[in-house]
Formats: structure tokens, sequence, C-alpha cells
């Protein structure tokens, strides 16, 4: 336990006289509030990102059986047979499906009071997947603030990036990186990779790993295949659809940004209001949003993506049919953050064959969401949505299950039109473990969100 | 958002819970970080590092509902006192006012972060009594002339108990050191 927490968790019984500050006579001015409001609400964005990583760290330290394993992890043996990183492979959803893909790189890099040790490393034309193993002899605080990871591949510099960092025990932490990259990366080039520390009581300088070394991505490149978009802009918006990316790690819608607002803030602000859905044959897939972008005295150029983790090379390489839906938001995400509203639900949360879910939601239009008839058979939950076409945005981007026992791991459905009904859709997730889940589509505020259908492009 | 249910809003991270919080309590974490930091620009900066811990940390609030603004309050005392730490430590004209000679001998181990969590350690182990006058002395930076009066203790009485519960603490401290 780091000592902040043990502060907050001691002052939670300590009486003190409220009234002791109320005569001092300072008070924030406007701009000063302005200023907080607007740093909170930022690092509060942040933060979405950050949740869901904390909540999967905890189910993980929970899982106190994998700490024993940890010695074994010197010997140099691929990280895929060593139970604690096969767990956690397993646990992020990657490991059964990368296996055939990753490379074991097992180079060590020491810095200051750090040792990072890249175990696993995978390559598609425009991502790559890092695994890596921090360790140090000191107690690696439970609020560290994280690590900073850079890759670049045969000279092409990443662009954005994820990452999850799962803790452990006091001394050991494991990080998985995505890197993304605007411009297409070699197969083939020399690697190089830094990390270093950004918590608030570390020297990031002391504490930089460099790694460089030379790799072979055959597979995990080859499975991937890039389709056109041509000849479809949203001017008012600044975008043009550019091409749909599918490899072995999903499949990404990408947009050009090019608008002659200043600011990039000010820009997302304002026009952040477009969402992508994949129809492939009968099934629609949606995803998370992330913008790319440099800004000059021309104004804001980049791209914003539409990231579709659980639609794979394999499907889109298939599909007869592929069309993409694009919708229109009522509100950007700034906007929906200054209405705030409630939570969209309705009806409290009940449990049915193991299932915790919300069988009502209400929307800011007036109408409503409705699951019904649920089944749960074997490995696989069924459940039927009764809405409006345009709740398919909310459902291919929110809509996950998930249990707390299988160290935070989401799966995805698959969604697909009820062709008798109207505006009804089935929705089906596999592979499903016998435990109690939870089934869950308010994360974020797009629930408060209003869609509307801009147009439909044939893409395949 | 109402005053009945912000706190359970805050928990599930609901962000208009968090600006309900800074309309109702924004002045007062600025009037507290002001009280110890004497300093506009810091002050609005701790205001910042509160609101981002009351966020972080709203799980850790396990009291009841009235009380938050104690909580709050003693949040920000303590996050005001560690930024005057690290000002002083760039700054040789500002100073901690509130320690006697006696008691720099903690506040020195107090400067080192990784021995904040040993000093903690040892003050999670003190009596209920003694663990609020530690607190109260060291992390809210209060007098022992007011310790006095919050506790119906005399000042003698808890002089008494901080220099034999500083003794415990530097003598596990060097210790461990060594």
């Amino acid at each position: 336990m780091n000592n902040k927490r043990e502060i907050l968790d001691i002052v939670d019984n300590i009486n003190i006289d409220e009234d002791e500050f109320k005569d001092i006579d300072v008070e924030l001015n406007d701009i000063e509030k302005k200023r907080i409001q607007k740093t909170y609400r930022k690092n509060y964005k942040k933060k979405i990102s950050i949740k869901k990583r904390i909540a999967k760290n905890a189910i993980i330290a929970a899982g106190l059986a994998v700490v024993i394993y940890l010695g074994g992890l010197t010997a140099p043996a691929m990280a895929s047979n060593i139970p604690i990183l096969r767990s956690i492979y397993d646990s992020l959803g990657i490991y059964d499906e990368y296996k055939d893909y990753t490379k074991y790189i097992g180079e060590i890099a020491k810095a200051d009071k750090y040792e990072y040790s890249i175990e696993e490393f995978m390559v598609t034309p425009y991502k790559s997947l890092l695994g890596i193993k921090i360790t140090s002899d000191y107690v690696i605080p439970d609020n560290h603030q994280g690590f900073m990871i850079s890759a670049e591949i045969g000279g092409v510099h990443w662009d954005s990036s994820s990452s999850n960092q799962y803790r452990i025990d006091d001394h050991t932490l494991i990080v998985t990186e995505e890197h993304n990259y605007n411009n297409k990366v070699p197969k083939k080039a020399n690697i190089k990779v830094d990390i270093h520390s950004i918590d608030r009581n570390d020297n990031a300088n002391e504490t930089i790993g460099r790694f460089e070394f030379k790799a072979n991505f055959d597979r995990s490149y080859n499975e991937f295949m890039s389709i056109n978009i041509n000849n479809v802009e949203f001017n008012k918006y600044g975008i043009k659809l550019s091409e749909i990316n599918s490899s072995i790690m999903g499949t990404d819608i990408v947009s050009k940004i090019q608008s002659k607002e200043k600011d990039e803030e000010e820009y997302l602000s304002k026009n952040d209001r477009l969402e992508g859905v994949l129809k492939v044959d009968d099934k629609f897939y949606g995803g998370d949003k992330y913008s790319s972008t440099r800004s000059s005295i021309l104004g804001v150029k980049g791209v914003a993506i539409t990231k579709i983790d659980n639609l794979k090379f394999n499907e889109v390489n298939d599909a007869k049919d592929i069309t993409l839906l694009v919708y229109e938001a009522k509100y950007t995400q700034d906007e929906l953050f200054e209405i705030g509203i409630d939570d969209g639900v309705k009806s409290d949360k009940i449990m049915e064959q193991g299932i915790s879910y919300v069988k009502e939601y209400r929307f800011e239009d007036g109408t409503m969401g409705l699951f019904y008839g649920l089944e749960r058979t074997n490995d696989t939950i069924k459940v039927h949505y009764k809405g409006k076409e345009s709740d398919i945005v909310l459902l291919s981007r929110n809509l996950k299950i998930y249990s707390d026992k299988s160290m935070g791991k989401y799966y995805y459905p698959t969604i697909y039109k009820d062709s008798d009904l109207k505006d009804e859709f089935i929705i089906e997730f596999k592979n499903i473990p016998q435990e109690d889940m939870s089934l869950n589509m308010t994360y974020g505020f797009n629930i408060h969100n209003d869609y509307t259908l801009m147009g439909e492009y044939k893409i395949k | 958002m109402k005053k009945e249910n912000f706190l359970k809003e805050l928990r599930k991270h609901n962000p208009k819970a968090l600006d309900y919080v800074f309309d109702n309590y924004g002045n007062l974490i600025f009037k507290v970080a002001y009280s110890v930091l004497n300093n506009r620009g810091i002050s609005e900066e701790c205001v910042n590092d509160v609101l981002f811990k009351i966020w972080n940390n709203i799980d850790s609030f396990k009291r009841e509902d009235d009380k938050f603004k104690s909580w709050i309050i003693i949040i920000t005392k303590y996050t005001a006192i560690d930024m005057l730490r690290k000002e002083q430590k760039h700054d040789n004209d500002i100073s901690i006012e509130f320690y006697d000679k006696e008691d720099e001998g903690v506040e020195i181990y107090l400067e080192q972060k990784e021995l904040r969590k040993e000093i903690l350690d040892e003050i999670i182990k003190f009596d209920d009594s003694n663990k609020e006058i530690f607190i109260k002395r060291f992390f809210l930076g209060y007098s022992i002339k007011d310790i006095s009066k919050i506790t119906n203790l005399s000042e003698n009485a808890i002089s008494n108990r901080i220099r034999r519960g500083r003794e415990k603490i530097i003598d596990k401290l060097k210790r461990s050191i060594s």
C-alpha cells in the first residue's frame, strides 16, 4: 500500500473543526475557476482509459497464486510458456489469437531502479504490440503513474498508443503497449524501443531503457488488407474517409482530417461528431475513436481512426459485402461533458441466468432501448434488443460483457439485425466462461448522444 | 446533481459530481490551501491536485456523507503541506514554521518520500488518540496548542506524547536505514 493511500485511509477517522477556515478572506476569481475547471475536466478525460486499466489491475493483483510463478521468469523460455505471462496475455484476450504471431525478444535494459525486459513483440503494417516486464528492487507504488513507451520501426515513428499495466506484485509490472502508426511500417526492420518512467517521483532521464534490435514479422504482417474509400467527404467537419485497414489486431476505419481551425482541442471540441459502423455481411461492428492531429498556422491536420478490436482480418477478407454506415452525433464529447445528464438508465440492474444487466435505457430523444429474451446455453449468451435503428452506434461501440473473476477480460458481441422485426437486433457473445457476468452499455457518456444516419457507403 | 446523490455519483465517476464538488467546495479548498501556502498560484495548483485526489480516492471515504467536508479539508491541508515541503526544497525563502526544533528530526525524514511510508507504518501502530495527534502534527501542520484544544489534553501531555512517539519513529527509521 502506498503512503498516499494510507494517509487517506487514516484521515478518514480524524475529526477536525470544519469552521476553522471560514474566515480566511480569499476566494477564487472567475479566471481561476475557469482554469481549474478546464484542468480537472482534461484530467477526467484521461482517466476514462485509465479507469479500465485500474479495474483490470485490481483483478490481477487479487490473483495471488500467479506470484508464485515469478521465479521462473529468468529462464530464457518463450513467454507464452511462462504461466504468469500466459495468464496475463490470456486475460487480455490476446494470448490465444496471437500466440502464432508474436516474437519472443527477451532483451533486457536496466536504468536507475528499473529493469525492463521486452518479452513479446508483434507488428502489422500500421500497429505493433509490445509485452514488457518491468521489475525493481524497490517497491513500485500501486499508484505509479506509468511508463512512457516509444517505438520506431524502420524509421517510422509511432503516432498514438494505448497501454494496459498489470501489477503482479510490489516489484513487478507487466505492460502491454499497442502503438499505432499513421505511416506504413516495413515488415523487416531495425526496431528501436525506449521506455522511461513518467511517475512524478522519478527522474525520467535517469529511468530511460533503450532497445535496438532487428526483426522480421512475416505472418502478423502479411495477414492484412487495406480497402480504399474514395470520394466520401464531410466538408463541414474537415473529414475525408480514407481507408479500411484490417489485420490480426483488428480493423480501423481511417479518415483524414484537414481543417482551418487553428487549435487541435478547439477542432475536436466542435467537430468530433462522426461515428462509423461497419456492416460486414449481416453483422455490425463499431469501436472507440481516437485522433492524431497536428496544428500549424494553416490549420489542423491528421487522422481520425475508429478502432474495431473484434473485427479481424479473416472476417474482412472472407466477407462478400461490406458497407460503412456513417452517423452524425448530436453532441461532441466536450458538449456531452458540459451537459452531463444522469446515467440514462431506467430500470435497476437485474440478475438473470448469471448475467447482471440493465433491461431498459432511456435516451435523450425520449426513446427507449430494451434488452429482452436473454438465453444462456453452454458458453453462449444471446439477448434481443428493441430500440431504434441508430442505436446500433451504441450497441456496436459500447456493449461488452465481462467478469471480474476472469481478470478483467472483455467479450465483444456479434450483432445482427432481427430480419423479422424492425429496429430490433440480436446480440450474441461466444466463449463465455461459466461464471457470473456483467453486460454493460453505459460506459462513457455516449448513452446520452443522439445519432442520425448521414450515409451508407459500399466498401466491398 | 443534488446534495443527496452527488457522493453516490462521484463513486460512479460521474463527471457532473466532480463539477458539483468544485461548485460547492472549490472556494473552501482554495481557502485551506491558501492558509498553508499563502500564494494564489500555488494554491490554485493545490485545488487541482485535491480535485484529482478526490476523484481518484473517493472509495477511501467511508464515513457518513456529512463528514465529506472534513475529509476534503484534511486532504487539502495534507496536500498543501506536501506542496510546501517541495517548494521549500527549491526555495530557501520558504520555511515550514509550524515545527519546533525537536520536531525537525521527523520533518527531515518526511521530506524523503521513501521514508514517509515507514513513518506511516509506525503511526498506524499507535492507538487512535496518538495516531490522531501525530497525523495532525506532522501531516496536517497543527500546532501543539491547537491539538491541545481539540483533544482536551494539556499542551504538556501532547508534547510528551509527541516526544515519545517521535523517539519511537526516529529509532525505527535509524534502525531501518542502518
